[in-house]
This record gives C-alpha cells, structure tokens and sequence, in this order.
C-alpha cells in the first residue's frame, strides 16, 4: 500500500470527528473519500498530511510511520494536498505560487518544471498574474499544479470541482486521468457524484468519523447504513 | 385559499460561481413542500434567493400574482413570506418577549402586536412562562418554538424553514414536523423546508422536489419517489437526458 492509515482518532473537545478511520490507498489509484456534512473528511486529510496529530492510531506512507510529523516533512516525502478553499499565495504571481514548494531545489530545473506545469494545465498565459484575479476555477488548478511541483505519488484533493464551471471540471477530470497514467495516486473528496463515478476503482463512505461503507457507487449506494447516513433515521 | 410560490428558471450563485443552473419549483396549492438533496446542492442557495436574500441572477419568483423577483428581504415579508434561518436566529440575550416583538417590527399599530404576542401565547404557553427570560437559558426546544412563535409574529402566509430539525435532539425532531403539519392544516399556511432529515420531512410533506448539483432532477408526490432506493438513486445518480420527472418539474 502506498497509504496505509489505521484506526485514526481525533477528538476536538468533546466532540470526536475522526474515529477508528481506516484508509488504504494503492498505488496509482484513485480512492474516492464522500459523506455527509460533517462526517470527518477534512478532518482525516488533516491527519494524514500532518496539519493534526491523531489522538489514536498510526499513518504509513510508503511504509514509513509519517504519524504526528509535521506536514512539510510528509509532504517532501511525496504527498502532496489542496484545499477546501484554495490556499494560495494570492499576492504573489502563478508562477510564483509553483516556486514556492520547490524553493529549495536547483534553480533551473525548478523554473523548468514550474513551466512544464503550467503548459499540463494551460496556465501560461496567466503566468505573471497575481494568484488572486484567477477564477476560482483556475485558483483551484494552480493550487493542484503547485501541490506537483514536488512530485508526489498521492494527491488528496478535497472538493476540487465545487464551485468550478462545468467545462473545467472537465479539463480538472481529464487532468487528473493523465496524471494517474503517470503513476499517481488520488484520494478526492468530492460531492459531484458523476466525478466519484468517472474517476475511482473505491469509494469509501464516511460518517460520523469512519468508514461505514467501501466499494463501487453501485454497492455503497444500497448499503442500509449508506442510507440511513444520507436519508437520516 | 392557500398561498402558492412559483419559481422558474432561477439561477443563482456566489461571485462567479453559478450554484443553481434554472431551478422551477411549485408549491401547487399544497401546505407542505420539501426540497431535498445532498450536501452542496444548492438548498440553501435556493431558500436565500426565495427569500431575497441572495439577488437572483435570472428567473423569477412568484407569490400567487406577485412578482418577488429581486424584491429586498423586507418587502418580501411584507408580501407575507417569512424565513426561518438554519438554527432559528433567535437573539440569545434578548428575553422571549422582545424576540418576539423583534418578529412584528413591521407593525407600527400596537394594539395589533399586543394581539398576536397574545395568539403565540396561546399557541406556544411555554413561551408565556419564559416571557421575562433571556432566550438564551431556554433548552433546544423551546428555543425552536420561539423561533417559529417569533415567525408567526407577522402572520406570514408563506414559512420557508431551513433545516428545522439541525442541531435538535432526536426526539424533538419528529415534534418539529409535527408542529409543521398543524400550522398548515390550522393556520391555512405554505410551508417550503429544506430538510437532512430525509424520512420525517416525507412524513409531512404534500411534495417534494429532489436538488442534485444545483438541478431539479425529480418534482412530484413523495410517494411518486416510491422507497429509498429511488432517493438514492437521485441522490448518487448521474442527470439522465430527458428524465421524465425533469420534464415535470419544467412544465
């Protein structure tokens, strides 16, 4: 397993958003993370790049125990994420953004690789432009090229195609195919059912902080506790 | 007779962002509608552009002959529809009584609030005990009650509820819906709701419409939804072209 996260407890104050969560990821897959509001997605991704620590249980990458490292140091490792609300340097310009992870790398190889991102998901002619006059569509692309930049094997996306416009979700889609071809693996929180569909070989149902579900959308969709997660009791 | 909203065509987002692609929606004459769907599928956005809220960017909003379109929140009341925020929106230090004038400041005649302070009594005598008490120090239940006492301050024709039963205890859910249920048999009122609680707001409803991604993907009776394996469908489906109940619900 490329990923290999066990029994990841979390608990804010009295409430317990992550608990006893497994996730596996293989290499090169696509994992697709969904639930209702609330369920504990985010807060899983958190654990596993690092930004929290578990209370409980323990995360393999590449057959490393990452538990409880901070999040630059599991990143370079070869795990790259975005966010909810793209988190980026929104003063500084695209190709700056993709700099910014890479800094420390040989300086030519590094500009040559930012623009080779930049040519994958057709954000050249932006390239001097602040982060921020971006559509949220392209932010949420820039966020996705900058999070390549060091070459990761897994990409945990989370909502990458809310609020993007039809037509991009369609590049978004396609993007992510290629770069699968090359090897990487996705685990993408998503509600946008029809991308759950054209994307993962799993899916992986959370709800009230585990997984109560895992399988094709076919099956989870009649799994009672799939219907009692969405429908309410 | 009773009040109907007709929506059609509307559209409406955040920024750029487009959240709800020409959405239509009819409450037909019928006292209970519930709109459902999964998380981010624009319930919200659809209530808020209802409500004057969020300015709809196209389509239009109708209250039986009145057009509502991009009318500000406060002329939409005053057309007699009144909104109920997630959580109620009760002013916590505030005792039960102002909440309760806080619902009739429309109203400059005092003896008219005087009277429908006392019919919210009548209907709701906890909240009459509590008077004097900062609404705040009620329990979840009574909280609510004084939410929805506070809505009928101005005697609306239309509610429009989202998510009554979020944040309650399981319990006091199925007594929501069936406080709902009484007002629109008793009081001769719409109810349009957005509800998680998918099994009891069907319970209650007289339709329902079914948002997936922003787009009415079913309108019609809850028992046309025929089982759960239905809804899920909807819910986890991808648009069909040319479903039949999205022709429906456009015509």
């Amino acid at each position: 397993m490329l990923l290999d996260a066990r029994g990841l407890t979390r608990t804010f104050g009295g409430l317990t958003a992550v608990a006893g969560m497994d996730l596996a990821v293989p290499p090169g897959s696509i994992v697709g993370l969904i639930g209702p509001n609330g369920s504990g997605k985010t807060t899983l991704f958190n654990l596993v790049s690092g930004l929290l620590r578990p209370d409980r249980g323990r995360v393999l990458f590449k057959k490393h125990d990452v538990t409880g490292l901070s999040p630059h140091r599991i990143a370079r490792m070869g795990l790259g994420r975005t966010f909810q609300i793209p988190a980026l340097f929104r003063k500084m310009t695209v190709q700056e953004n993709l700099w910014v992870p890479a800094i420390d790398e040989p300086w030519e190889a590094m500009r040559r690789r930012a623009a080779e991102w930049l040519e994958f998901f057709r954000l050249m002619p932006l390239r001097d432009e602040p982060a921020e006059v971006l559509s949220g569509g392209q932010q949420k692309v820039l966020e996705l090229a900058r999070a390549l930049m060091r070459d990761p094997d897994l990409l945990l996306l989370d909502e990458c195609t809310a609020g993007v416009q039809p037509a991009m979700v369609v590049e978004l889609l396609e993007a992510i195919r290629r770069l699968r071809e090359r090897g990487k693996a996705f685990v993408i929180i998503e509600h946008n059912m029809d991308v759950i569909q054209d994307l993962c070989e799993q899916i992986v149902v959370m709800h009230e902080g585990h997984a109560i579900a895992r399988g094709d959308l076919g099956a989870v969709k009649r799994d009672a506790a799939v219907v009692e997660a969405y429908l309410g009791r | 007779m009773r009040a109907r909203l007709l929506v059609e065509g509307l559209r409406a987002g955040y920024g750029a962002v487009e959240v709800l692609h020409g959405v239509s929606l009819d409450t037909a004459g019928e006292a209970v509608t519930v709109v459902l769907g999964p998380n981010g599928s624009g319930k919200s956005t659809l209530l808020k552009a209802v409500v004057g809220v969020l300015p709809p960017w196209a389509g239009s909003v109708r209250l039986d002959g009145t057009d509502l379109t991009g009318l500000p929140p406060h002329r939409i009341v005053r057309q007699g529809v009144t909104t109920l925020p997630q959580g109620g929106g009760i002013f916590p230090r505030l005792t039960v009584e102002e909440n309760l004038l806080m619902g009739a400041y429309l109203l400059e005649d005092g003896e008219e609030v005087r009277t429908r302070l006392q019919e919210v009594f009548a209907r709701f005598p906890i909240l009459e005990e509590r008077r004097p008490q900062a609404a705040g120090a009620l329990s979840g239940g009574q909280q609510m009650l004084l939410a929805v006492g506070r809505a009928l301050m101005t005697r609306p024709r239309v509610m429009v509820l989202d998510e009554p039963s979020a944040g309650l205890a399981p319990r006091l859910v199925g007594e929501v819906f069936d406080l709902i249920r009484r007002l629109a048999e008793e009081e001769g009122m719409t109810f349009l709701l957005v509800e998680q609680s998918v099994r009891q707001a069907l319970r209650v409803a007289d339709r329902c419409a079914v948002l997936v991604q922003g787009e009415v993907r079913f309108a019609g009776s809850p028992s046309a939804l025929s089982g759960e394996g239905r809804l899920m469908d909807l819910y986890f489906g991808r648009r069909p072209p040319g479903d039949p109940d999205v022709r429906e619900s456009a015509s």
